[in-house]
Order: C-alpha cells, then structure tokens, then sequence
C-alpha cells in the first residue's frame, strides 16, 4: 500500500515512505545498519538504548500504558516516530523498514545474518542491552524467564517453537475488515502478541522486547496495518476520550498522531530516488 | 489458572438459530503480571489441551495474547494496584497493571457449535511454547467472561 499523497495541511513537504525490508537494497540495508550501530554508540537520550528502554526496562515501563488497552496503536505509533526521528539524526536518510510476517514466514534476511558483508557484527542481529536494564532484571522480583533473559546481555531470539503461530494473511485481512478501531485495536492486538511469541527470546517478554532490533520492524508493520484500516474506514470513529490523551513520554497527544502524513510519513512497498 | 472450563452457558434462540453477524468472547480483569502467554479458547470441546490443533474440527474458536510484563522490578508496593482512586483530583493514568479486557472473534466457530446445541462450554488453555513442545502453564486469571452475540 502506499496513498502517495502529500500531506494534505504541507502540501509543499512531501512526505517520507517507509519500506518492506524485503524489498529494500543491498546499499539501503547498509544504511539502515550504518544509522543504527551509530545509534548504539550513543550513549546519552539520543542513543539505541534510552528509546529501548521506554518500552520496558529500566523502570518505568512506558508502554504498560498501551498493552491491552485502547491507547495501543497511537502509543506506538508516537513511539516509532520519536524512535525514527532519532535514528535520521544520525545523519542517515532512513525509514523504519516494515516486516510482513503475512508473508515472509522467516525472521527477515537483513535482521538474522549475524555479520554484515564486510564481516563486522550486523547491529540488526543481536545488540547488547542497557546495564541498569539487566541489573533491574536480575535484582528485581521477576518471573523465572525474566531471571533467565536478564542473564543473557545480548539480545537472542528462537522462532518458531512448537506452539507458537505466525498471523497469516486471511486472519490480518479479517482484522482489517473490523469497522470498530476498539475491536479492529484489541484483536490486532493479540496478533502482534503472537509475533512477539513466535520470535522468541528477548522478543517475548514486555522487559527486553525492544532491545531487539527486529522490534521495529514487527512494530512497523503493526502500524501499517492500523494505516490500511484508518484508509479503508475513513468514517470510523476515534474513542473521544483518547483524543487528548497524552502518549507519555513522546509528548503528543493520541489526536496528534492519527494521520501520518501528519508526521510526515506513510508506507511505500518500496521506493528508489534519484537527485539531480 | 492452567485452564478453565465454564458452566455450561444458555443460548438465545438467535445463537441457535444463527441469527448473528458477529459474535466475541470478552475476558473481563485479565492479568497480565507474569511471562507472556497465549490462551487458546475452545468451544464445546471440554478435553482441548495446549496441543489441540487449531482448525474448527478441534472446536478452537480462537485466541488471546498476553504479552507479559515478567514480574515485578521495583522495591515492595510498586506493583500493588489501587483497588480504586480514592482521589478525585488524582489524574494520573491507571496503574501499569492494572487488569486487561480480552476480545475474542468466536463468530465462525459459535456459528458451529450453537447449531443444535442448547448450552455451550468454553474452555481456556494457558499456553507457552517450548522446545518439546507447547505447554500448559498456571498464569491464566480474570474476573469473568461474556458471550455477544451482534445482529
């Protein structure tokens, strides 16, 4: 999907796409890489690890605000943006690629290579988690698998155990055809919990999701898929309590992210540019 | 809970007669404390376990995630949610633990197993999986749960 269109209130500022990682380039995926390792390097608010940690640990776990609840689109929606934002003030000009799990039944290429081609570490793969993060795990009252991931500092996923399932495409197509965002929202819901679930490791659990990579991507499409559902039910209505509700810590309103063009971006299946 | 099996639930003559569009299960109070898990919600199929395929056969209806927040990390009290807010100019947002509402489409598999039927019995299984496969696991609690059926 992709609308094209530029933002309808900025019509001079044409909006940014982001991209199916599937379709994305070898030189575009180097980029991705090059941003996010620079990123991992920074270690102030700016940095790999402060946007990680928002999600889960160190305390407080932001998102608890969106898992189950009617905030858990605009939440992440203003999440990936604030996220993104960060990643282009690297210097590189990158989107957040998106993962169709409906149809790439693997973990992407681009995030399960360990190594990049010039054999050094692929920063998609596995990044080491924040210290405090790790030490809140192990000293903290956690859940026996929560004592085992903050033992493992890097992040590592097992997909596909027996048991888990993938959202297939007619089950997301089902989805989309709900015309109420509170049962579009909590049904999406649960299948972004499978895809946590299916990618296993640090990816399961709410503490350490976000520290990996593939995160992004599976959070991406998420909100894609809200983006197809707001395009094909433009009449639906938004919960009228959620308009002015703040998306703590992104300081934006839930009514201030609803249309992306708005944030300057939409969703391309791919992209090229060319400059004069 | 591991699991949980309902009484059996009375069914209108509209859900008998399938005079529905839609219909969901919604799981009131849901915790979502400990690891994450997927409770797999069957109907009429008492015996279903965590390994019960997922297909109409099996009578599966359908699914809810709880995507875990894996204990508690802060000192004692911090993940004590307030039963209710006895302030009224305390503004702050709910509690982070504060209990969830869980949705389950069950319109298809309800179609199927109310045809005929007088009564219909919904069993939920804690499910996480595992290297020798799926198990049954002790995090699965809430406070009620409701059949709705939509014209």
């Amino acid at each position: 999907m992709a609308t094209g269109a530029p933002s309808a209130q900025r019509q001079a500022v044409p909006v940014r796409h982001r991209p199916n990682i599937a379709e994305m380039t070898a030189p575009q995926v180097a980029e991705l890489r090059t941003a996010l390792a620079k990123m991992l390097n920074t270690r102030d608010d700016r940095g790999y690890h402060h946007w990680a940690g928002i999600h889960g640990l160190p305390l407080p776990m932001y998102c608890d605000q969106a898992h189950g609840r009617p905030a858990f689109l605009p939440w992440h929606r203003a999440y990936l943006y604030r996220f993104e934002q960060a990643l282009r003030d690297t210097g590189h000009d990158v989107m957040l690629p998106w993962w169709d799990w409906t149809r790439d039944r693997e973990v992407p290429p681009a995030y399960a290579e360990e190594a990049r081609p010039n054999g050094s570490p692929n920063p998609l793969h596995s990044v080491r988690i924040d210290e405090l993060a790790l030490r809140q795990g192990r000293e903290g009252r956690g859940d026996e698998r929560s004592l085992m991931l903050a033992e493992r500092p890097d992040t590592y996923r097992e997909p596909n155990l027996p048991g888990t399932h993938l959202p297939t495409a007619s089950e997301i197509k089902r989805v989309i055809g709900y015309s109420d965002f509170q049962r579009f929202t909590f049904n999406l819901d649960d299948f972004h919990g499978n895809v946590h679930i299916w990618v296993g490791g640090h990816m399961t659990d709410i503490p350490y999701a976000a520290y990996d990579p593939l995160f992004w991507a599976h959070h991406t499409m998420i909100d894609r898929i809200w983006r197809i559902w707001q395009l094909k039910h433009p009449q639906s209505s938004f919960p009228a309590h959620l308009h002015d509700q703040v998306m703590e810590p992104f300081h934006l309103t839930a009514g201030r992210v609803l249309d992306p063009t708005e944030l300057g971006y939409d969703y391309s299946l791919s992209l090229a540019q060319v400059r004069p | 809970m591991e699991r949980f099996e309902s009484a059996p639930l009375p069914l209108s003559p509209a859900v008998r007669e399938g005079r529905f569009s839609a219909a969901d299960l919604i799981f009131y109070d849901v915790d979502h404390s400990g690891r994450s898990y997927e409770a797999l919600v069957f109907l009429n199929s008492p015996d279903a376990s965590a390994s019960a395929p997922r297909e109409p056969e099996a009578g599966f209806a359908g699914s809810f995630v709880i995507f875990g927040h894996g204990g508690c990390f802060g000192d004692e009290g911090h993940c004590h949610v307030p039963t209710h807010h006895k302030d009224p100019f305390d503004s702050r947002p709910l509690h982070a633990l504060t209990p969830q509402t869980k949705i389950v489409d069950v319109g298809e598999a309800l179609g199927r197993a109310a045809a005929g039927a007088e009564r219909l019995v919904v069993t939920a299984v804690a499910m996480v999986p595992g290297t020798e496969g799926p198990e049954t696991m002790d995090l699965l609690s809430f406070s009620s749960m409701r059949l709705v059926a939509y014209d």
